[in-house]
């Protein structure tokens, strides 16, 4: 790593702002919409 | 707390934060362009939420600047908040510019956006080591 910005760093900053028992929440819901969805 | 870890939250920043004077929801982002040299401005964070509470969001900042900074300590703020953050990086007109937008996802599945974070420089991924 070095200094100043970059897009891994961004996204530990969003992981650290985010509630990490809702994310796994939402994960699991996408999860699910994916399995149960419809066959055209 | 190691001795280590003592030296080096107190050793000298390259990037600071401060309170803008004179915009109650900005906080102005500076570093230190060469040794022993002032701090001058390099970015701006702004926050677009104007319902969030000032302390939270300048832990927000805090973390930034310590990733920033190479630092791995950041404040856990997420927890028992209910919300996920995400990001979309925004054009700007040069390469050198970077400029980030927050959103905060909640319960009601409506993502908001929560601040905006502009640098006047470009990111490590695309300008490799800078210093």
């Amino acid at each position: 790593m070095s200094l100043g910005l970059s897009i891994e760093k961004i996204e530990r900053a969003c992981e650290a702002g985010s509630d990490a028992a809702f994310s796994r929440e939402l994960e699991a819901g996408v999860k699910a919409d994916v399995t149960q969805a419809p066959k055209p | 707390m190691a001795f280590d870890d003592f030296n080096t939250i107190t050793a000298k920043k390259h990037y600071i934060y401060r309170q803008n004077p004179v915009h109650q929801h900005s906080f102005m982002i500076l570093k230190q362009l060469s040794e022993e040299g002032a701090y001058q401005p390099v970015g701006d964070y702004t926050v677009l939420d104007s319902e969030e509470e000032h302390s939270l969001s300048e832990k927000k900042v805090m973390n930034l600047v310590a990733l920033m900074n190479d630092e791995d300590h950041l404040i856990d703020i997420g927890s028992g908040t209910g919300t996920r953050m995400h990001y979309h990086r925004a054009s700007t007109d040069s390469p050198d510019k970077t400029r980030i937008i927050f959103y905060e996802l909640g319960k009601l599945g409506v993502s908001k956006e929560n601040a905006v974070l502009s640098l006047e420089e470009g990111l490590q991924d695309e300008l490799g080591s800078e210093h």
